[in-house]
């Protein structure tokens, strides 16, 4: 009796188990000429305050153009969990959309022939738009290219330059390219009859004069002991405090090929969380922590602690986007602090001073098609319509009508302003934004805030800023390309050492931050310990390779 | 004269009670301030909140947060969606243990270990989401309330309690009474048991009602988004609300503000989805109080 039931129990598991084991290759690189299907479902990510695709005056007229019907499966939240679920119990639909695969879901999908090798399909017949700009703009295609030459993904990204005020194309620089501006209370500088500093040593005498006159309390009537001399969030986007490190020779930023990772200008890769500069970086922040002109609570704070504190008139210098967010009604006392000398003067200049970031990168995890669609051709003819200015223009921001109001004399579209937003609808221009924005394949090039719409007021702001302020004092403007393509193994190295890599050295950076410096041998065991347990100089040899093949390309 | 030696020596009375008095009375606002707190909170500007400036009372006092909540349309939906299944899978928990416990206190049954040991291994060894998400849609539970109560029916846990309850609380020689007066098993159970396992019931029902109340995740992965519970629609309106601080340059209404109102969401989500149990917690408390001291040896 017993037995039965094991046996039982063990072929209802058997049985469940083999449900889901039924996957067609069918990446054989032809067209599949079916086109019969004209509704199609598609699954995928969605604006937690968008109002839904379904009657969605865009999407409905681009269906209509393109004559197929999409039931739309959306999700605001947790979709990558529920993305794995459907695909591992292959339950899922005839194409994703804007759920941002990464290269390696999209190599591992597609060689398991659930994502469709799209290549075939990239022909003036079918996608005669996206053609186009891949004719004009061969890295976009070599960016969406897998290393064995198949493409599983339309290609999507967002490039927000200075070519967007007016710089030239080849000479532009993404909006990501310095994330930390840092700022100074010019007012307290003022009252203590200080010059705003232009080195490190110099900025270590002020803030320590901020703390010493207890400046938030005597200027802004604070409590007693309140003042902040200088507090940030560690390693963080757009609060961290690596722009300050700019004085010896290098700037860390969060990065998304890999923390740390610096090209030199002759077209190496090297690692900076291992150089001499780097250790005697953190030996002088140490004192500063020590004497605490650094806040304590750095390692640990919110973005929204961060605003708190600024907001409420505690600080002296800190790091952000823009001075008017963060420091709220104190904003008009505060002034950009520049990137400062370190203190052994220009003998770090010569290795790269502020480094810059790459822009956001090209990605083809945004509409992948399975091996559920039984015509591609109809569902990619409906895509093919996104990669045109008007049109991607009106899913990122909203219709025409509803957020663009308008043409000027040079056939540019205006954009809603606030208060036209507020009168009409109820609602700030953010949010009516939100309520249209669709996520998915959209490529929005540079060259389409120069001929198609103007660019959003805070970000020209901060692109001026960027353009006039902070990029004079960038000497080396090399970067690590975002868009290096890697092969399998490639990928399978840095998937098994990245998240051990960052993690070890943030952590130690932070440790040598707050308990003092590195002596000579924890200096060498904290190398040898990247190098041996965390995979450095693996890491190293792979975005080298990368960047070889990348830079040949080109 | 004994009597008066041990009051020379101990303390008074009335001494060792303003003691106590006043060791509860720290106990009690180390356990009741965090709360007290959330609840200033949630009437104050978030940013004075984190500049400590809010102690007693609110900071900066708004109503944004309540309004942002009860703005939500799927509110109301979602409230009744919890009461729902807050109900029908506590009466459906504590049927499933009283049908598992009940047997498995007989000393009697045949295969007592083997069962025991078949329900010890759920508590230490689980299958993984993955695995039990494809269990639970071959068995064409996924969409369904039911996915909520079943793949989790019997909380082991919570049986080995009711289980020792049975055997060290309800006297054995009493269930033999019963049965010489001619009581049959169903009826002793019934008649009998039930009736003196109260307060270990009222427990049961508290903890079911708890952990079903709070119950988000289950419901995220098993439903689909239909019939969303109010932990979920709270979940939602705070993840609407929140912006990373990397799409700061392009959010036109600005990420201070927009933050602002995503922390104030917080506090407000946590003070609306605990006043329900708030409320009913007394009239369950004195049961509470007996039962869990009762079901408190294990063994």
């Amino acid at each position: 009796m017993k037995i039965k039931l094991l046996a039982a129990l063990l072929a209802l598991f058997l049985l469940t188990g083999c449900s889901s084991g039924l996957v067609v290759n069918v990446n054989d690189g032809t067209v599949n000429p079916n086109t019969e299907q004209t509704e199609f479902d598609i699954m995928g990510g969605m604006s937690a305050l968008s109002k839904g695709y379904d009657n969605h005056e865009v999407l409905d007229s681009l269906q209509e153009s393109a004559g197929v019907k999409i039931n739309w499966e959306t999700m605001s939240d947790s979709l990558a969990e529920q993305v794995n679920i459907r695909i591992t119990g292959g339950q899922y639909p005839d194409a994703f959309m804007g759920v941002g695969f990464s290269n390696y879901d999209l190599a591992r999908y597609g060689d398991d022939g659930t994502f469709l090798d799209l290549t075939p399909y990239l022909t003036p017949d079918i996608m005669p738009n996206l053609c186009a700009i891949l004719e004009d703009h061969p890295e976009i295609r070599a960016a969406v290219t897998q290393e064995d030459g198949k493409i599983y993904g339309l290609p999507s990204g967002e490039q927000m330059t200075t070519a967007g005020i007016g710089a030239p194309m080849d000479e532009a620089y993404s909006i990501f390219s310095v994330p930390q501006y840092s700022m100074i209370n010019k007012a307290w500088l003022d009252d203590l009859g200080l010059p705003v500093p232009t080195s490190l040593d110099e900025l270590h005498d002020a803030l320590k004069a901020f703390k010493d006159n207890d400046m938030s309390a005597k200027f802004y009537g604070n409590a007693p002991g309140s003042t902040l001399p200088m507090t940030t969030g560690f390693d963080e986007w757009c609060w961290g405090q690596n722009i300050f490190y700019s004085g010896f020779g290098f700037t860390n930023w969060p990065n998304d090929v890999i923390n740390d990772i610096h090209l030199k200008s002759d077209g190496t890769v090297e690692f900076v969380c291992a150089s001499d500069a780097y250790r005697d970086c953190l030996t002088y922040f140490h004192d500063w922590y020590a004497e605490g002109l650094m806040d304590v609570e750095m390692f640990s704070q919110s973005d929204s602690q961060l605003i708190a504190k600024c907001q409420q008139g505690y600080v002296g210098v800190s790091t952000w986007w823009y001075i008017e967010e963060l420091m709220g009604d104190y904003a008009k006392d505060y002034v950009f602090l520049p990137p400062l000398t370190g203190p052994k003067g220009t003998e770090y200049e010569g290795v790269c001073g502020v480094t810059i970031r790459p822009g956001s990168p090209i990605k083809s995890g945004d509409l992948c098609i399975t091996n559920k669609c039984k015509s591609p051709i109809n569902l990619l003819k409906f895509f093919d319509q996104w990669y045109d200015g008007e049109t991607v223009m009106q899913l990122q921001y909203g219709p025409k009508g509803v957020f663009f109001t308008g043409q000027d004399e040079k056939g540019m579209w205006l954009s809603i302003t606030e208060d036209e937003a507020r009168s009409q609808y109820g609602k700030s221009a953010g949010e009516l934004r939100n309520l249209y924005e669709v996520y998915g394949p959209k490529l929005i090039l540079a060259e389409y805030y120069s001929g198609v719409f103007y660019m959003e007021d805070r970000a020209i702001e901060r692109l001026t800023d960027l353009d006039q302020f902070w990029m004079p004092y960038v000497q080396d403007t090399s970067f690590y390309p975002v868009d290096c393509v890697f092969t399998g193994m490639e990928m399978e190295t840095i998937d098994w050492h990245k998240t051990d890599f960052e993690q070890a050295v943030k952590e130690q950076e932070g440790l040598w931050l707050r308990d003092g410096g590195p002596t000579d041998q924890e200096w060498a065991e904290y190398k040898e310990y990247l190098s041996k347990k965390c995979g450095m100089d693996d890491l190293i040899q792979v975005y080298q390779d990368a960047y070889d093949r990348y830079s040949a390309a080109e | 004269m004994a009597k008066k030696k041990d009051l020379s020596t101990g303390m008074s009375e009335r001494t060792s009670d303003i003691i106590l008095v006043a060791i509860c009375a720290v106990v009690l606002i180390i356990v009741a301030y965090p709360l007290y707190y959330v609840l200033v909170a949630s009437f104050s500007d978030p940013y004075e909140v984190y500049a400590g400036k809010t102690f007693l009372l609110p900071s900066g006092f708004t109503l944004d947060g309540y309004k942002a909540v009860f703005a939500e349309k799927n509110i109301v939906a979602g409230f009744l969606n919890s009461v729902k299944y807050t109900v029908i899978g506590t009466v459906f928990s504590v049927l499933m243990l009283y049908i598992t416990a009940y047997p498995l206190a007989q000393r009697d049954l045949p295969g007592r270990k083997l069962l025991s040991v078949f329900f010890l291994i759920t508590m230490y060894f689980g299958g993984g989401l993955v695995p039990t998400y494809l269990v639970v849609k071959a068995t064409g539970l996924t969409g369904s309330m039911w996915s909520l109560f079943l793949p989790g029916g019997v909380a082991v846990g919570n049986m080995i309690i009711v289980r020792n309850y049975f055997q060290n609380s309800i006297p054995h020689d009493l269930i033999e009474a019963s049965e010489i007066d001619g009581c049959s098993k169903l009826r002793t159970f019934f008649s009998v048991v039930i009736p003196l396992s109260m307060p270990i019931m009222a427990v049961m029902v508290v903890f079911s009602m708890v952990a079903y109340w709070n119950d988000w995740f289950t419901a995220l992965i098993y439903l689909g988004g239909k019939g969303t519970p109010l932990p979920l629609v709270m979940r939602n309106i705070l993840i609407k609300s929140s912006a990373s601080a990397s799409q700061a340059a392009t959010i036109s209404g600005g990420y201070a503000e927009l933050n602002k109102l995503t922390e104030l969401l917080k506090f407000c989500s946590m003070i609306v989805a605990a006043v329900p149990m708030l409320v009913i917690y007394p009239f369950v408390q004195k049961h509470f109080e007996k039962g869990f001291m009762a079901g408190a040896v294990k063994g």
